[in-house]
């Protein structure tokens, strides 16, 4: 089945972070994290059907929402940093990355 | 001058110093001339200041500079200043740094950025970074003159002004060609093998200029100015011990770490462990990490994970071989770089929460060929990236190893003037004489109101004779530092400290100056007392140099009683710790009373025979007590009691290897020969005799030098010729 990899990564200090795809919610979690030394706060992959699919993430501390629409088959990768500028959200399709 | 101190002087020049003072003079002419009458060399690397007076040099550049004398003349703490010059060899960063290190006082870093004068020879600069009590420099200017050409005579001058401080110029002696020496262990895992060399050559595409070398990780770091050198250990870690899903977590690791690292501690140390393994649990993306930011003291371990995409073959690569070769080896710098407190290229400006930068004005350098970059993130991906990349760490990454703060840069971390904090400052020393805080007994253990008598020795590990004072042990010289474990460190400061007229020896190569130090108490208290683990800290200032003593430790046990317990409240007094540490006293009589008792009521303990020679020492001979106020001051002669001595010199001495098991070789060779020569003169031969007789053969059991039993041996004979030139005998 296609699927959705979604990596939170640069910046995250402890916010609320809350994933939707389509408007369904698929993460929602306090305290995310971003380990510096590898740059990742926390990657998780959910299935989806094939085509475009939208996806949103909310971190009221981080500002306000971003979203992207991502094609498990041409961008199946979504990453999420926060920067002094508030979220920022891309997809792409190179594979996940971290040192 | 007086002959004598023309003498003294001129022994005080090495032939070290002398071949310095030439060279310096030889380089001048040199430069003077505007010839390069000598090879040019590096002169980047770490100095030490001299406590030497500096030279007059006729470039006018310090003539007014009368307080150069005054400081070298070295005041009583001990200071210790470090130089980093860091302007020419392998990427330079135009940077002149120093640590100053002062007992009590603290430790400043310093750092300037620097540009070179062609007209002047200096390198100057502002003084931008300060991390440190302020006092220890309050200058804001350096220029910095860097001379000599052989490797032993290479020195750094260098004029310090403004800040409203009084220009100052200090002598550096060149000491170490890298900033910082770390050792690191390779382990490996089962499922993966290791990755620690690479040969530039091997791939294509790579900067027409590399030089065509094999770097190792040691190679690679000692080429940033780091001496990386492999401790050993190598283990292969079982699979197993990432459980039963063969990929590692962070919490593995760090087990694996504990249990295979040979130098494995939770305490700072210039120490790194790296594990070459098969998978992280997060998987194929995770080509390494710096896992260890568990527990006090962090950044001590990385791993590089083989089975990941570090592994995969570039695609379209005319050499994916190498590649891959290329991308595990530096996977391994980077992951060290970690270690060493680096982030990644994008981060460096990242402040609060993730923590501040060192620098205020850090800047992120995205495009950065460094080992902290992600070659597949600067633009052009690896190709462009690996084409300019040289194996080199960033300029302002340079900076940071080579001249932060140590407590930024060193695996672990930790707050000044803990263990690790005067270990470092020790480090730093070296050269021509080696100080050593010892302990005369079997074991480090002392029971709880032993009193602790250490033995200090000075040698001359160097290959010429050097001048020393021979008090210097027993000197304001001499610092002296006790902690116990989990407090803070305290000062150790003698009742008495004496003032005797410089007394110069000549100290030939690995001949020692030694003397007892009796540690427990001092005027700043008692600092050995409650149960636990202490260590302590000798420093003395010499002309050669300071000299710091490695640590010493020990352990004080619990009490063996509720008695023994209870005897503290009396023997923890400003008082008893006088006694104890004079040997006894005619006037002190509380002190005296609580020692009496703890002969009587706990006689089986240590602390009584220290308590039992005080009191020996007073009641054997006659001894003279000022009495009186004003006019009617006067001295009283106090009468021996024989009896009383006689007894109390058995529980001192009648064991008297156990005596020198709790007194220390020096303290029972000073206490019982004073002993013996006072009632030899006395004319009590037989027991002043039988006590020099049964040291002397206990010293020799004990391999004390020769030269020390046979002047206990002659310790009566010498009292009686004494007696007898004596006037009116």
């Amino acid at each position: 089945m296609p699927s959705l990899t979604i990596a939170l990564q640069e910046g995250f200090s402890g916010e609320r972070v809350t994933v939707l795809l389509d408007g369904e919610v698929v993460f929602d979690q306090a305290g995310v994290r971003t380990r510096t030394q590898i740059g990742s706060a926390h990657t998780f992959t959910v299935e989806v059907a094939p085509g475009a699919h939208r996806i949103q993430v909310r971190a009221p501390e981080a500002g306000g929402p971003v979203s992207v629409v991502a094609d498990s088959s041409t961008a199946p990768v979504v990453r999420v940093s926060r920067a002094a500028a508030g979220l920022r959200i891309g997809a792409d399709d190179t594979p996940l990355r971290h040192l | 001058m007086a002959a004598t101190d023309k003498r003294a002087t001129q022994s005080a020049m090495t032939k070290q110093e002398e071949r310095e003072e030439m060279v310096r003079r030889l380089d001048e002419v040199a430069e003077e001339a505007g010839a390069d009458l000598l090879p040019r060399i590096r002169r980047s690397g770490v100095y030490l200041r001299r406590p030497v007076p500096v030279p007059h040099m006729s470039d006018g550049q310090d003539a007014p500079d009368v307080q150069v004398e005054a400081e070298q003349a070295a005041p009583a703490a001990i200071t210790i200043e470090e130089l980093r010059v860091d302007v020419d060899g392998l990427a330079p960063t135009m940077t002149i740094s120093g640590t100053i290190f002062k007992l009590f006082v603290g430790r400043l870093t310093w750092i300037a950025r620097v540009t070179y004068d062609a007209a002047a020879h200096t390198y100057n600069g502002m003084i931008t970074y300060r991390d440190g009590p302020p006092s220890l420099l309050s200058h804001t200017h350096i220029s910095a003159r860097l001379l000599g050409a052989l490797p032993g005579g290479r020195v750094a001058r260098v004029r310090f002004t403004g800040g409203g401080a009084p220009p100052s110029t200090r002598l550096y002696g060149y000491r170490d060609s890298h900033f910082r020496t770390v050792g690191i262990e390779f382990d490996c895992a089962s499922d993966a093998s290791l990755v620690t060399s690479y040969p530039l050559h091997s791939h294509p595409n790579r900067p027409v200029d590399l030089p065509a070398l094999t770097l190792t990780v040691e190679s690679a770091y000692s080429r940033q100015g780091i001496r990386m050198a492999n401790t050993g250990g190598g283990d292969q870690i079982d699979i197993s011990e990432a459980m039963n899903d063969a990929l590692w977590s962070d919490l593995e690791m760090h087990d694996a770490m504990q249990r295979h690292w040979t130098k494995w501690a939770d305490v700072p140390q210039w120490q790194i462990w790296t594990l070459f393994a098969g998978r992280h649990e997060s998987g194929h993306g995770l080509g390494g990490i710096m896992f260890d930011d568990i527990g006090t003291a962090q950044r001590q371990g990385c791993a590089i994970f083989l089975n990941s995409f570090i592994s995969d073959p570039p695609p379209g690569d005319p050499d994916a071989l190498a590649a891959v070769q290329r991308m595990r080896f530096w996977t391994a710098l980077h992951e060290i770089g970690h270690t060493f407190n680096l982030a990644h290229s994008w981060q460096k400006s990242l402040g609060a929460p993730f923590g501040t930068p060192w620098l205020p004005s850090q800047a992120d350098e995205p495009e950065a060929r460094s080992p902290m970059n992600y070659p597949f993130v600067v633009a052009g991906g690896p190709q462009a990236f690996f084409s300019d990349f040289y194996y080199l760490f960033s300029e302002s990454e340079l900076v940071f190893l080579r001249h932060a703060p140590a407590r930024f840069v060193q695996h672990g971390n930790a707050p000044w003037f803990d263990h690790h904090g005067f270990e470092q400052a020790r480090a730093s020393t070296g050269g021509l004489l080696q100080l050593t805080l010892r302990l005369n007994r079997t074991s480090a253990r002392y029971e709880m109101l032993e009193p602790v008598t250490a033995e200090l020795k000075l040698k001359n590990v160097s290959a010429v004779p050097l001048v020393v004072d021979r008090n210097i042990l027993r000197s304001d010289r001499l610092g002296v530092v006790v902690r116990r474990e989990g407090h803070e460190a305290h000062q150790w400061i003698p009742y008495a400290q004496t003032c005797t007229a410089p007394d110069p020896h000549v100290l030939q190569p690995g001949e020692s100056l030694y003397a007892p130090l009796f540690l427990s108490a001092g005027r700043t208290g008692w600092l050995i007392d409650e149960p636990g683990s202490y260590l302590a800290y000798a420093a003395v200032r010499t002309d050669s140099g300071d000299v710091l003593s490695a640590p010493l430790g020990l352990r004080v046990t619990r009490p063996l009683s509720r008695e023994h317990e209870r005897a503290a409240d009396d023997m923890f007094t400003d008082e008893v710790g006088r006694v104890l540490a004079f040997g006894g006293s005619r006037v002190m009589d509380g002190a005296m009373d609580a020692l009496r008792e703890v002969t009587e009521r706990q006689p089986d303990l240590a602390v009584a025979r220290h308590a039992a020679a005080c009191v020996a020492r007073v009641t054997a001979v006659p001894g003279r007590v000022l009495e009186g106020q004003g006019e009617d001051r006067r001295f009283a002669v106090t009468n021996p009691q024989p009896d009383v001595a006689e007894r109390m010199l058995t529980m001192a001495y009648d064991d008297m290897n156990a005596a020198a098991e709790t007194f220390g070789h020096i303290r029972l060779t000073e206490e019982v020969t004073r002993v013996a020569r006072t009632l030899t003169r006395r004319g009590d031969e037989r027991l002043g005799g039988r006590l020099a007789d049964t040291l002397a053969d206990t010293l020799e059991q004990r391999a004390v030098l020769g030269s020390v039993v046979s002047a206990v041996r002659e310790t009566v004979s010498r009292a009686k010729e004494e007696q007898a030139e004596k006037p009116g005998s």
